[in-house]
């Protein structure tokens, strides 16, 4: 085999490796819906949930542990779990007062754990409205003691409520921004180079990629959109780093506007590789300095953390930076098969035709 | 429609957004089939000549 072909292959091999275990690791366990929201104190409920990725027909009810966890640190045992489908169950609580607290809703975790799935929570499951008594039975100040959290056993991704399986889409949806932006740094570099030396190669390598640089952020969009419509609520929701990307991309636009607006082959070289450079530095604010500023939907925007906690755990990071490199590889295979065919055309444009 | 996306856990939105994907990198490469084609034809005899 021509050892061109390996980083080809690579590029390839870790993009399927990213849709196979990307795909096929299950989720963690979690709770979907509870009902009812809300509860006084002092009353004894019978919480019924819906839990994601349980089997409950194949376990005893006994060995499943629920409570509710506070703000304050202390929980309140579920008295008895009453299973009633495979993925669905009661818990019976006694609530307590919570007369203590100045609040008019205490809001609380529902946790449920047992010794095959692991746990699940849910926050802000139930929320209690404090009953004011004459203080003989004071709600919070009775402690029971948190039950074991068993851990959710294999490989698996974090469940997150809103995202569900679409935490998968950042394998799919954020590789695409990655390669994008290292694309047309490359493509920068190449226009930089032809400044330089002023070989029409290198403007030809910077066209390429930046053209399939574009297809990814155009993808990069669309796809954020779909996952945004679930997610979000909205396809466009006027999101800080939408907006700061659709505006990357419409500078980017003008780069090839600029391209077929010039007809002269050098003088357009020239201007447009001028032009690239400075496009590529306003990429770095749009992306990376603006959507910090404000608030963002986006994670690792506007103060929230990104590429660590529950969006991003260990065994995500195994298939996404993968994802990433494969992603790169395959853009830069596919900007210079077009980079190569332009050379071509105009090495006999300029043979024949001139 | 929108229950194809949201039911088991929203997974038809994992799917829509790998298909997106294949389809705009095919899309790209038809076109770029196209350019090469529409080329090759207006060139047939001096590329060869």
């Amino acid at each position: 085999m021509n050892s061109s072909y390996i980083w080809k292959f690579l590029g390839v091999a870790l993009i399927l490796y990213s849709l196979v275990f990307g795909l096929l690791i299950p989720l963690k366990p979690g709770i979907v819906a509870v009902s009812p929201s809300i509860a006084n104190g002092g009353d004894t409920i019978s919480l019924a949930y819906t839990a994601y990725n349980v089997d409950y027909s194949a376990i005893d009810a006994s060995k499943i542990n629920a409570w509710l966890l506070f703000d304050e640190g202390k929980d309140i045992l579920a008295d008895k779990i009453e299973v009633l489908s495979a993925n669905e169950a009661n818990a019976i609580f006694r609530l307590p007062l919570l007369s203590e607290l100045d609040q008019s809703v205490v809001s609380s975790t529902l946790v449920v754990s047992d010794p095959q799935h692991g746990y699940a929570l849910l926050p802000s499951a139930l929320g209690i409205r404090p009953k004011k008594s004459n203080g003989s039975l004071s709600g919070l100040s009775i402690k029971y003691d948190t039950p074991d959290v068993h851990k959710v056993k294999g490989v698996s991704f974090p469940f997150r409520n809103i995202l569900q399986e679409t935490i998968r889409n950042t394998y799919y949806h954020v590789p695409l921004w990655f390669s994008m932006i290292i694309l047309f740094a490359i493509s920068a570099f190449y226009s930089a180079t032809y400044l330089r030396r002023r070989d029409s190669r290198s403007d030809l390598y910077a066209v390429a990629y930046a053209e399939f640089a574009t297809v990814l952020g155009i993808l990069g969009l669309l796809t954020g959109a779909i996952w945004a419509r679930f997610t979000w609520g909205a396809f466009w929701s006027w999101d800080i780093k939408q907006f700061t990307s659709a505006v990357a991309l419409l500078i980017y636009f003008a780069y090839f506007i600029l391209r077929s607006s010039v007809a002269d082959q050098d003088k357009r070289a020239r201007l447009t590789s001028s032009y690239n450079i400075f496009a590529f530095a306003m990429l770095i604010p749009l992306l990376f300095i603006v959507p910090r500023l404000t608030d963002s939907l986006h994670p690792g925007n506007g103060g929230n953390p990104a590429m660590g906690g529950e969006d991003l755990d260990q065994t995500m990071r195994w298939v996404f930076y993968p994802a990433v490199v494969g992603w790169i590889l395959l853009g830069m295979w596919v900007s210079q098969l077009k980079a190569r065919y332009l050379i071509i055309q105009r090495k006999i444009e300029d043979k024949f035709i001139i | 429609m929108e229950e194809i996306f949201v039911q088991s856990g929203k997974m038809g939105v994992v799917i829509a957004v790998i298909a997106a994907i294949f389809i705009g990198l095919v899309i790209y490469l038809v076109r770029l089939d196209r350019k090469i084609s529409q080329w090759e034809d207006q060139n047939k005899t001096n590329t060869y000549g």
